[in-house]
């Protein structure tokens, strides 16, 4: 039903509120904006209905915790989970650091014991937890006599009492990630009695049938480390849900259904864009959750419709991407910002948002501070920069380096104001820092301050929190912040060791830190200020943290005599080294005066010692020279021993060259033997030598004609390049327009004078553009016609044309005086629209297609009330064909139907009828009129026999499709264009219709023409580009039209090859095909010839010069 | 698990510009591996064929895929500021804007397609879209074909709700099989005076989907109330789970709460809330209270 009247409650507060919870998990009283997870809690609700245990894993911001807490929780409640009991009892808990501690209190205040009793029976492990329960009034026995013995109304009130026990265990990790329940790979007595309790009430409940049931919720990432509590990885298995990551239509139910459930609105591109922006990855829900309740706010606090505008705002989203009205909007916004704010604009992005709000946080927490402690109580000054640094420690406190991951660190309030460790910074001063992260809407920092005023106060045991782990890996500060706090314990630990081997060594000077460590440290401790409090942190052992505090003392009272002990050793070494320098300087002047004295008595010994030197050296020479001789004698006498063995090894060469010699002698006499006879040869040689020179000689005369045969075609080739030169300087120059056309018709005079191609290209585009610049106004168009020229005929009675367009209006122009003659409107008495046009080539009958599927035939179109309508296909037609006998024409059209008319009576009467296997494209009468070739839409082509219906297939389609038709009826073949760009031509002579194929276009081929004379085809692409060829040299370079410009909308030669086009601005074009004919128009236009200079200047001084005209 | 058996999914795939339509081709080829009819039209067709056969192929379907390419590609004849992809994007929308049903489009813009917008008209034709969407369009950037075809999938499928057999009613009241015997008493007093009364015991080891038999039943009746006397543990949450199952603020069904003064511990069990009335009264007022609100109502109608 709809339109229902609302009933109100006039106590209802009136206003929006914010149905998105931000960076925290959503709490049970929120469970009515919990959306998305429909399917998952009734599975869950499932498991635990059969199982009694689900420990429920995935990744971390996947939502676990707020599935269990805001979607399993309430459907349990709301009776829709099947259990013993209507009335619910939960124990929740996190095990922290002190897990049994937890369990304990949580199951005492629910089940009403006290904690000290219940933590000594859980302590038993096993079934203590079960027999808890069942001692209690919610636990029905009903074998006891109680039961048996009591009446209906008694056994009601006993069901009333009744309830189902729900243990929740959240952040299961927690029993691995604190060093209080897990180190060196294994679990702390309490954590073992804790997962062993939980598991043995689960196999109880499960067994006896209990109301027990139990949840765990888990980061999948410690799966692993199950293994050391024994029984839990196969209670695990045993049951297990993974929580899934949002489908993208679950998101749209996260992201919409709050907004409608809570009457606010936001907009669907708003929604769109949100979803695209989540990247894959652990925060997705978190960083959504941040976005939606910041955008609430930023929308007015939900009074505004949250848009793409607020998301801007939020340096969500680049500015571009909103429209152009609310651009103007964000920057005059953007403008009145602070100047800190702006730079968070710099990047976008959704993760963005958390990170802009926290540095938002950051930047005004001075303020903040100052305003709300004041009102507070506090007094004390505290420097912005004081306050930056204090929540540094706060955060740095709050975080903590794992396996190389920055997590969450959960620490009270005093303990961190005792690591702070600022002069004068008490912890309220720290309390009010922090507030400003634990206001609502903010909620950063837990717990939250909620509408009571007193939930702002903190004790100093209150353990506070960062709300999710997505802020550290979104908050690019506090990453930062979080890696210097780590690099500082390693430099401690560093610190440490050195320090260590001080201690070990009996304080030995020589353990002592040397100047660059000292330096290094004392400036780093000056920095840190690390106190007891701060190294405790740190100390992982087992024992008590008074304890600790006092390890920490010791260690810093340690540190502070190294420090201060190497600082003494090396300022006493170095004044050790001052005293050194003093007495060096002393010793060093009595030295110099010791040596003065020396040097002298030295000098005197040392000239005496240079003479006698001076005395050895000669002698030294004399005997060198001595020896010298003897090695000379030496030499001489080992030159002659060497000169009787070379003339011994002479004799011996002289002897075997004069027996050589011998044999030459024996030699040159055989040789002159054969000399002889050879001599005899060669005059034989020499007289056919002579014989083959003459004939040479006749070659040679012969290769001179031909060589002056190829100078001339040489000379030709270098004229028809010159041609190819001329035509294209006169299309790019920017001359005058005689001489553009001079030099274009006298391209066209070198090209004929040299044998090159009649239809060159570039000589016709030279002569057609140089024409068309000589007028004055545009010389080959037809303008005047109100609607686009859809056919166009010559009739052969008359020198006009005629065009006909799909207003029905039919035009008859003079080509010559560009002018129309005469309109006509032919089809003003029919009722329905022309859908479709068709001409016959002769110009005696104009058929019309229209939208009621009827086909009119008019004669000439001239007389409007002479038509004949035909009404026989059930669809519209497309294709039309004349036959060549006068009489008879054949339709067909989408409803894969064609009839043969003849329409020489009125009506026209039906001769034949087709169905094809396909909606018919186009179709033509062979020359002969026996058959009627038909263009499928599927592609294929088929020749149909008139007189026995039947048909052969020409053409088999496999991927293109033949789009216009025409036959060459000089050369019986059918030209067929192509929706790939190709024309076929199909050899009608063949049994196999063989074909060639020109690549003609890059585009559909729309329309075919061939000239009256069967020498020129004309093919139109839907690129508008029409290209000309010769038929009989197709592999040849067409002539390519341009300039029209616009789409073409049919194309016909004239009678005098001119080629007539109907445009889309319902102009006519047209060409001149035959270039001589440009060239006689050109020359009545021109009025002169080129100079000498100019032909100089354009062809060349070693060209002879010759008048163009 | 989700319905096993999804309705069939005929999706209207656009024809691509060349940018596009090697993409378009992977697309096809996954959305036919996952099952679904793909219905598109060549690219080849006549302008003509092409407009009229994409008119009758969206209305065929019950969603469309528009892949946006860079470049804005073959444009219409009749109109050459309309490219194809353009049109074929309006058609679809008409029909999203006639409302009749639950037809979706799909529009995917692939994260390459950012970096290499050829064409001015391009890229505004994208701003247009993304800044025009409409309920049933979903504008996706998804990485790859196979996540947009389960984006599809999952959009596309629709739970299927179990059909109760319900009655009209001018009251329909509700309350757990621990009140039963105080609320037969006042359905007896109601009854003499309102007809027809249709009443839900909620009884807890039941298979029943209550919250769902509450909405369809609720959605035939004048007036839904909630009640409660030593059940209020569970009145609370059942009223919230009807309420936002119903659709909350936005939903048609309007929803009394109301519970006995006795015991103590029912007083502030309230729920505020649009379209809910949340009462706590003496037990022997609890009929002329729903007769109050129900006449409320009526009143309401006549107006």
């Amino acid at each position: 039903m709809t339109n229902k009247p609302e009933i109100t409650d006039e106590n209802l507060q009136t206003g929006p509120i914010c149905p998105y919870p931000g960076l925290r998990p959503f709490a049970e009283e929120e469970s009515l904006y919990f959306t998305g997870r429909d399917e998952r809690i009734k599975e869950i609700i499932k498991q635990l209905e059969e199982r009694k245990f689900v420990m429920l894993t995935g990744a971390s911001g996947d939502g676990k915790s707020s599935l269990v807490y805001a979607g399993v929780i309430p459907e349990m409640r709301a009776g829709l989970f099947k259990a013993k009991f209507n009335n619910w009892v939960i124990a929740d808990f996190r095990p922290e650091r002190n897990p049994l501690d937890n369990i304990a209190n949580t199951l005492a205040t629910t089940l009403g014991f006290e904690s000290e009793f219940v933590k000594t029976q859980l302590g038993y492990g096993f079934s203590a937890l079960a027999d808890i329960y069942k001692s209690t009034d919610y636990h029905i026995d009903y074998e006891r006599k109680e039961w048996e013995k009591a009446d209906e109304e008694a056994r009601k009130t006993l069901k009333k009492k009744g309830a189902n026990l729900l243990i929740l265990v959240d952040q299961f990790e927690e029993f691995y990630t604190n060093p209080e329940n897990y180190s060196n790979g294994k679990p702390s007595k309490q954590s073992q009695i804790v997962v062993n309790t939980i598991l043995e009430t689960a196999k109880i409940a499960l067994k006896e049938d209990l109301p027990i049931y139990i949840i765990c919720t888990m980061r999948s990432d410690y799966i692993g480390q199950c293994a050391s509590f024994p029984g839990l990885p196969e209670y695990i298995g045993f049951s297990q849900f993974f929580v899934p990551r949002l489908k993208r239509k679950e998101m749209y139910q996260v992201v919409k259904e709050p907004a409608l459930l809570s009457g606010n609105r936001i907009s669907q591109r708003l929604v769109e864009i949100l979803i695209n922006e989540l990247r894959e990855g652990f925060d997705q829900l978190p960083v959504l959750q941040h976005a939606l309740n910041k955008l609430w706010e930023t929308a007015d606090r939900g009074k505004s419709e949250m848009d793409l505008i607020h998301l801007a705002q939020l340096s969500g989203i680049p500015v571009r991407y909103l429209p152009k009205d609310e651009q103007e909007k964000f920057k005059t916004w953007f403008a009145e910002l602070p100047e800190y704010r702006k730079k968070y604009f710099d990047h976008h992005g959704l993760d963005k948002v958390l990170a802009t709000h926290a540095n938002g946080l950051y930047e005004t927490s001075h303020e903040y501070f100052i305003n709300n402690g004041r009102a507070n109580g506090i007094e004390q000054t505290i420097s912005e920069n004081d306050s930056k640094l204090i929540i540094k420690k706060v955060f740095q406190c709050l975080t903590k380096i794992d396996e190389g991951k920055t997590v969450r660190n959960r620490m009270t309030l005093q303990e961190i104001t005792n690591i702070v460790n600022l002069p004068n910074i008490e912890l309220k001063i720290v309390q009010w820092h922090l507030n400003i992260f634990r206001e609502q809407g903010n909620t950063l920092i837990s717990p939250f301050i909620s509408e009571d005023a007193a939930s702002s106060d903190l004790s100093p045991e209150t353990v506070l929190d960062i709300t999710h782990e997505s802020l550290i890996r979104n908050w690019n500060r506090l990453k930062d912040w979080a890696d210097e706090e780590y690099d500082n314990w390693i430099q401690f630990l560093d610190f440490k060791k050195q320090l260590q081997r001080w201690i070990d060594s009996e304080n030995s000077v020589d353990y002592l830190l040397s100047i660059g460590p000292l330096t290094f440290f004392d400036n780093w401790y000056d920095e840190v200020k690390p106190n007891n409090y701060w190294l405790a942190r740190y100390d992982e052992r087992d024992i008590p943290d008074e304890d600790k505090l006092k390890d920490a003392d010791e260690i810093l009272k340690s540190a502070s005599a190294f420090i201060e002990k190497s600082k003494w050793e090396i300022s006493k070494a170095r004044r050790a080294k001052r005293r050194i320098r003093q007495f060096t300087i002393a010793a060093a002047t009595a030295l110099i005066i010791l040596l003065s004295g020396f040097s002298f008595w030295a000098y005197n010994e040392r000239t005496y010692a240079l003479d006698q030197t001076r005395i050895a050296e000669l002698q030294k020479e004399e005997a060198l020279l001595a020896n010298r001789k003897a090695i000379l004698a030496k030499n001489t006498a080992n030159k002659a021993k060497i000169i009787s063995q070379d003339s011994e090894k002479k004799a011996l060469k002289a002897q075997k060259e004069a027996e050589k010699a011998k044999l030459l002698a024996l030699n040159a006499k055989q040789l002159a033997e054969i000399a002889s006879l050879r001599a005899k040869e060669q005059e034989e040689n020499a007289k056919r030598e002579a014989e083959k020179a003459e004939k040479q000689r006749k070659v040679a005369e012969v290769e001179k004609e031909r060589a002056e045969l190829a100078e001339n075609r040489a000379r030709k080739l270098s004229l028809l390049t010159l041609a190819q030169s001329l035509a294209l300087k006169s299309t790019i120059l920017d001359e005058n327009k005689q001489l553009i056309a001079l030099l274009a018709v006298q391209a066209y005079n070198f090209n004929v004078a040299n044998g090159g191609k009649l239809n060159d290209p570039a000589i016709y585009e030279a002569l057609r553009s140089s024409y068309v610049a000589l007028h004055s106004k545009n010389p080959n168009t037809l303008t005047g016609s109100k609607a686009e020229p859809r056919s166009i005929v010559f009739p052969g009675d008359t020198p006009s044309l005629f065009s006909v367009g799909k207003d029905g209006i039919l035009n008859e122009w003079n080509v010559d005086n560009l002018t129309i003659i005469n309109s006509t409107t032919f089809n003003s008495n029919y009722q329905s629209s022309i859908s479709s046009l068709y001409y016959k080539p002769d110009g005696t009958m104009l058929v019309t297609g229209h939208d009621n599927n009827a086909i009119c035939l008019w004669g000439s179109g001239k007389d409007n009330t002479k038509f004949k309508e035909i009404k026989a296909h059930s669809a519209y037609i497309r294709a039309v064909a004349f036959n060549t006998d006068g009489n008879s024409i054949a339709t067909a059209g989408k409803d894969s139907v064609i009839i043969f008319w003849d329409h020489s009576s009125d009506p026209p009467t039906e001769t034949r009828r087709i169905e094809s296997p396909g909606a018919v494209r186009s179709m033509i009468y062979s020359a002969n009129g026996k058959f009627v070739f038909v263009a499928l839409e599927k592609g294929d082509i088929l020749r149909y026999s008139i007189s026995s219906l039947e048909a052969i297939t020409v053409y088999a389609s496999v991927s293109t499709k033949p789009l216009s038709m025409m036959i060459n009826n000089f050369q019986e073949k059918l030209i067929v264009g192509f929706s790939d760009g190709k024309v076929r031509i199909f050899d009608l002579k063949s049994e196999t219709f063989e074909y060639e194929q020109l690549n003609s276009h890059t585009t559909r081929i729309e329309f075919i023409d061939i000239s009256n004379d069967g020498k020129l085809m004309a093919v139109v692409g839907s690129d508008n580009i029409i290209k000309i060829y010769l038929i009989d040299y197709l592999e040849s370079k067409p002539i390519v039209l341009k300039d029209h410009k616009t789409k073409v909308r049919c194309m016909n030669f004239g009678n005098d090859n001119k080629l007539f086009v109907g445009c889309a601005d319902n102009s006519i074009r047209f060409w001149e095909t035959e270039p001589i004919i440009i060239v006689e128009k050109i020359g009545s236009l021109v009025n002169r010839n080129l100079t000498q200079e100019e032909w100089e200047g354009f062809i060349g001084k070693n060209v002879e010069y010759e008048n163009t005209f | 698990m989700e319905n096993q058996n999804p309705p069939q999914i005929r999706l209207f795939l656009a024809t691509p510009s060349d940018s596009t339509s090697m993409l378009t081709e992977e697309v096809k080829n996954t959305l036919l591996k996952a099952g679904m009819e793909i219905v598109q039209v060549s690219n080849d067709s006549d302008e003509l064929d092409f407009v009229e056969e994409v008119r009758s192929g969206i209305a065929q379907v019950n969603c469309s895929l528009h892949i946006l390419g860079n470049e804005y590609g073959r444009t219409l004849e009749f109109d050459e500021s309309v490219s194809y992809q353009k049109f074929q994007f309006q058609e679809a929308r008409k029909r999203i804007e006639e409302g009749r049903d639950e037809f979706k489009m799909f529009i995917w813009y692939p994260p390459d397609t950012l970096l290499s917008i050829k064409e001015d008209n391009q890229a505004q034709f994208i701003d247009e879209v993304r800044t025009s969407i409409l309920n049933n369009m979903i504008f996706t950037n998804a990485d790859s074909s196979i996540r947009l075809v389960n984006d599809i999938r999952s959009m596309m499928t629709f739970d299927e709700k179990v059909k109760f057999d319900i009655k009209e009613a001018e009251v329909f009241i509700v309350f757990n099989e621990l009140d039963e015997s105080e609320a037969d008493e006042i359905i007896d007093m109601l009854s003499d005076i309102i007809d027809p009364i249709e009443k839900l015991t909620i009884v807890q080891d039941s298979d029943m989907d209550y919250s769902e038999y509450c909405i369809q039943q609720g959605g035939v009746s004048k007036l839904v109330i909630i009640y409660f006397k030593n059940t209020a543990d569970w009145a609370l949450p059942f009223t919230q789970k009807v309420w936002k199952s119903a659709g909350g603020a936005s939903s048609d069904t309007s929803i009394v709460l109301i519970g006995t003064d006795d015991p103590e511990s029912n007083v502030g069990k309230k729920f505020n809330a649009p379209k809910v009335v949340s009462l706590i009264v003496a037990g022997e007022l609890i009929a002329l209270e729903i007769k109050v609100q129900y006449d409320k109502v009526l009143e309401a109608l006549s107006n």
